[in-house]
């Protein structure tokens, strides 16, 4: 598994240059990206890491190609992003499987434009899917009915069920409360282990960064540039262990150190009211 | 305050809707026989019978009922024909919202009776005016309605739902609609009520025929207990027609029914 990552390692999946949005709401301009540059790996786990409204989010939207930058290129596997939807799938962190569908259903909606399968195959995926995330047994609930963590795992396996070159996750866990949110995160490193499918996942939680990631860009508070790249060195398969070891809590203290001024310039901006 | 009334056996909510209805009738039993209420004003309970009889077997307002009910279906079912497509794509596209808001808030403010002399006078006063009526007195409104329903869908939906791979064709059919729906199917159930009001209004002017042509001919010839028959009769047409689109609406969005009174 290691091995298949750094050999894949050489092609570039996302590659952002001199990328830069700026939001122009009623009170003036919003600077929300500044000279974003970064190149994730193909097969590459990783994480945008930065405190809260820095900007991380955009990032992801943009290569998504919900939102266009205002300046500077994104290219995925050296293409522009073209229409939202062709290449990228995304998990959101506000639940946005269809309340209308069944589980079953959710993850069927995006096949019907993916895959050129009967509807029997469809089927027979959508299952595979929902078996993948654990939700076998809930394949005919509506989604009011099932816990926030459940509701996340029926879009990731939409996501996943279209098979996308990358999948993109904007703080998925963010909503769910600590134990589940740990224990989704053990999910997903067991589904991603098993795939070679390059992620790119938002998250202001430290921790969270340093248990799912292969390689973490920290970023800068408002507007977001990139302040340090980390290797993340456990090896895989990992599991929630990895907390307890001397290296975890030296690497994420570290982390802490390179984001305290920038949350501080953050929370002081945040107490003058107007953000700019 | 504020329980949805879990654990409620059924026979409390029974008695709890029928209550009402018990406490009205003791109040007309009381006007009647302990206040002697004359019947030129209030008719007895005990000649209500008779009345409703009558109503059936010698003056045939079932031929009225029949007329009425077919005069409000074609109404509604025409407003709802050109109110849904319209108010979906208002809700849907900024630029249809602001060409046709202005002149549906501007239509929409005036009331409905103000347009039966004008249609009277272009369609006559036979069915085809009567339901003009209704259709000018929902079509209106419920474009509106629905297309709030069409614009409270989550944003968020529709950026999903590109994610996965859906043209904006399907935005509209497999997020907006479904999603909207239940909502929209609220603003029907409000809709038919109105069609029944402007129903009635419609043939108290300029009628020959229709339940409230019948409460104008009862109150001419001071057949009292027949108007509190008739008008006791379009209450339960009304009760009927929202009992089953409120079970339709329980049968075809259950996702949609959690923390529900109804």
């Amino acid at each position: 598994m290691d091995d298949g990552r750094s050999a894949a390692r050489v092609q570039q999946a996302v590659r952002l240059r001199q990328l830069s949005k700026i939001y122009h709401g009623r009170d003036g301009p919003l600077t929300a990206l500044q000279g974003f540059n970064c190149d994730i790996a193909e097969g590459e786990f990783a994480i945008i890491l930065g405190p809260s409204g820095c900007g991380k989010s955009t990032v992801v939207r943009i290569i998504a190609g919900l939102e266009q930058p205002s300046s500077g290129t994104v290219l995925i596997h050296d293409e522009p992003v073209g229409e939202p939807g062709k290449r990228c799938s995304m998990v959101f962190q506000s639940y946005t499987s269809f309340p209308w569908l069944t589980v079953l259903e959710n993850i069927e909606f995006g096949l019907r434009y993916s895959a050129n399968g009967t509807e029997q195959e469809r089927r027979v995926r959508a299952r595979e899917f929902a078996s993948v995330v654990g939700l076998a047994q809930f394949e005919n609930a509506y989604i009011n009915q099932l816990s926030g963590g459940m509701k996340q795992r029926v879009a990731i396996a939409s996501a996943l069920a279209i098979d996308p070159a990358i999948l993109l996750m904007d703080e998925p866990f963010g909503a769910l409360d600590s134990q589940t949110r740990m224990a989704m995160q053990e999910q997903l490193l067991k589904i991603t282990e098993e795939s070679d499918k390059t992620v790119v996942f938002v998250t202001h939680d430290i921790e969270e960064a340093l248990l799912l990631g292969d390689r973490i860009y920290v970023c800068t508070a408002r507007p977001a540039s990139i302040l340090a790249e980390l290797d993340v060195p456990f090896p895989y398969p990992r599991s929630s262990a990895v907390r307890n070891q001397k290296k975890f809590m030296d690497m994420k203290y570290e982390i802490f150190h390179l984001l305290r001024n920038d949350v501080y310039t953050q929370m002081l901006e945040a107490g003058s009211g107007r953000h700019r | 305050m504020g329980d949805i009334g879990k654990g409620q056996p059924r026979w409390s909510r029974i008695f709890l809707g029928l209550f009402p209805f018990g406490v009205g009738t003791v109040i007309w039993l009381m006007l009647v026989h302990v206040f002697a209420v004359k019947p030129v004003f209030l008719p007895a309970l005990e000649d209500m019978p008779r009345a409703i009889w009558g109503m059936f077997a010698e003056q045939g307002i079932g031929t009225d009922i029949l007329i009425s009910c077919f005069r409000v279906v074609a109404g509604f079912i025409a407003a709802v024909l050109l109110a849904t497509p319209l108010g979906v794509l208002m809700g849907y596209n900024l630029r249809v919202h602001q060409l046709f808001e202005p002149i549906i808030g501007f239509i929409r403010y005036m009331p409905v009776p103000v347009f039966i002399p004008l249609c009277i006078l272009w369609f006559g006063s036979g069915d085809m005016e009567k339901v003009i009526i209704i259709f000018m007195g929902a079509f209106f409104q419920l474009t509106l309605m629905v297309q709030d329903a069409a614009q409270a869908v989550r944003r968020d939906f529709y950026e999903a739902a590109t994610m996965l791979g859906a043209p904006p064709p399907a935005l509209v059919f497999r997020v907006l609609w479904p999603a909207a729906l239940p909502q929209i199917f609220d603003s029907y159930r409000v809709c038919i009520g109105w069609a029944w009001t402007y129903l009635i209004v419609a043939e108290i002017v300029g009628a020959r025929t229709g339940v409230g042509f019948y409460i104008i001919k009862a109150q001419r010839y001071l057949m009292v207990p027949q108007i509190f028959a008739a008008m006791t009769l379009i209450g339960m047409l009304g009760m009927t027609t929202d009992l089953l689109l409120g079970g339709m609406h329980r049968r075809f969005f259950p996702w949609a029914e959690r923390n529900n009174h109804s």
